[in-house]
């Protein structure tokens, strides 16, 4: 059968190698398989330097990689929802996980629980609903809160990452309201992990290294293009 | 249910289809809602209109908005509060995505058993912006057959479709290139919603091609044919992350019958999704490649 042909080919390349996965087109669902297998070995979290107490402003936008491409904007629709929307572009296509709402429709931001993963599991839209004026159900009501993220890096490729926000009120326009931080998997298609609120907010940058097991910001520069 | 069965089951929610069980529904709520729900449309597509002005639309706006359109509209009518109590009394608002008048990819939405478009201006401005009717008076056809696929795509995106016999590991899912107007090559690609709803099944659409009017379209120009190998022959990720090795359609079936096995098995999901990821980074590569 030819995928099993080219599976052997790709085996011959060195495709099990995380460091050599990006040379040989793919030829079989195999290899796909090994490309994601050690993409994900290979996974590189990052904290983002460039999304540090950032205000919400209705057409503020957020860079979350520093590739000096804004990924998301912020929007206030009609001053009741305030929402975080993608940029699309050729380069950059950017979405926020979602979740359902009282009505069965996916439409808030989804709240993701630190330590949580965010991977293809979750629901991704260009376009949720951050805080709704004065709407206990509404992510802003809970304060302080995470959500995944997915955009498409410099690289071409699609890459996870999470936000995490503060809203000192959920009243139109949410004044005070801050993108606090954000992480990022430099290695695309990756899962990563939300770090835990305390590290990034008692421990600052060096911590947050350490808290990652020395993993973050390792290969930041190193892998900027 | 994993990542990929989620893929799945929303791309079928986008197939319409006139449902008895919301008949009722239709003919005792939403109907004699609809004057008051027409109003809630045209004001939430004058603010739709008014945010993509402020947006720096393009002069041709709306052509070619008719998702964003209807995504911002729908966003709206969920917050409105008649349309709530419909959906809480259990009339079904959802997207959908169908071929219509064998002419048209159409995002539109349907409530109830109506189907509603509000975003009738997005071919042709001289239009209605908005355009609803009962499902079963609409000409249309959900995404799936692949030679309407290419009917379509044909006069939609003025465009001409070759078989991809180049791309083996590509080819189910997409399975044609293109060659526009201005002659640039291209993979013939806009949404993975067919694809799923038939790797689902056993790609029983895709093999019916294969075997019959596949081999009815011409191949690739030979001056094309040639550029395309010189340009991904080498078989480099970076350049193009796909291998090209022109294969047969009995190679494609081949390739066919490893998605449908790698579907029945969760733990190869992975592979599928890799290859859905993909897709995108290889019709930039294509485009940015620039072949003519």
């Amino acid at each position: 059968m030819p995928a099993k042909r080219l599976l052997d080919e790709h085996a011959d390349r060195g495709f099990g190698s995380p460091k050599r996965a990006h040379n040989a087109a793919l030829g079989s669902l195999a290899a796909v398989a090994a490309w994601s297998a050690a993409s994900r070995a290979s996974a590189t979290p990052v904290i983002s330097s460039t999304v540090v107490n950032v205000p919400i402003s209705n057409g503020g936008t957020i860079d979350i990689d520093g590739s000096g491409v804004a990924d998301f904007a912020f929007a206030f629709n009609n001053t009741q929802v305030l929402r975080i929307v993608g940029i699309n572009g050729a380069s950059n296509a950017s979405t926020a996980s979602s979740t359902l709402d009282g009505f069965n429709q996916f439409y808030y931001s989804a709240v993701l629980a630190n330590g949580s993963q965010v991977d293809g599991s979750l629901t991704f839209l260009t376009s949720t609903a951050l805080a709704e004026n004065s709407f206990s159900t509404s992510p802003a009501a809970l304060g302080s809160f995470s959500t995944g993220v997915r955009f498409t890096g410099t690289d071409s490729f699609i890459h996870y990452g999470w936000v995490n926000f503060s809203f000192p009120n959920n009243t139109t326009p949410w004044a005070g309201s801050l993108a606090v931080t954000a992480g990022w998997e430099t290695t695309p298609n990756t899962p990563i992990t939300v770090v835990p609120e305390p590290a990034v907010a008692l421990l600052g940058g060096v911590g947050v290294v350490a808290y990652l097991g020395g993993r973050l910001l390792r290969n930041r520069f190193r892998r900027r293009r | 249910m994993t990542p990929l069965n989620q893929l799945v089951d929303l791309a079928r929610s986008q197939d319409m289809a006139w449902d008895a069980g919301q008949e009722s529904l239709t003919t005792s709520l939403l109907r004699p809602a609809l004057p008051e729900i027409v109003d809630t449309l045209g004001r939430l597509r004058q603010q739709t209109d008014a945010w993509i002005a402020r947006s720096a639309a393009p002069p041709s706006y709306p052509v070619g908005f008719c998702a964003v359109i209807r995504d911002r509209v729908f966003d709206g009518l969920l917050r409105d509060p008649t349309v709530q109590r419909l959906t809480a009394a259990g009339v079904v608002l959802k997207k959908v995505f169908v071929i219509l008048k064998d002419r048209y990819f159409q995002n539109a939405m349907q409530f109830g058993n109506l189907y509603i478009d509000v975003a009738n201006d997005t071919v042709d401005p001289a239009k209605p912006w908005l355009e609803w009717m009962d499902v079963r008076e609409v000409p249309y056809e959900n995404v799936g057959e692949l030679p309407s696929l290419i009917r379509v795509a044909e006069s939609y995106h003025r465009c001409r479709a070759f078989p991809n016999v180049s791309f083996p590991l590509l080819a189910p899912v997409v399975p044609l290139l293109s060659i526009a107007e201005d002659g640039r090559l291209g993979l013939l690609h806009f949404q993975d919603g067919g694809f799923l709803k038939d790797l689902a099944d056993g790609l029983p659409h895709l093999r019916s091609w294969l075997a019959g009017p596949a081999r009815l379209l011409p191949p690739l120009p030979e001056p094309y044919a040639a550029q395309l190998q010189r340009a991904c022959g080498g078989n480099d990720f970076a350049a193009f992350p796909f291998e090209y090795r022109p294969c047969s359609f009995g190679d494609i079936a081949a390739q066919a019958d490893d998605y449908a096995a790698a579907f029945a098995d969760p733990h190869r999901h992975d592979a599928i999704l890799g290859v859905l990821n993909l897709v995108p980074v290889a019709t930039r590569s294509l485009h940015t490649m620039d072949l003519r």
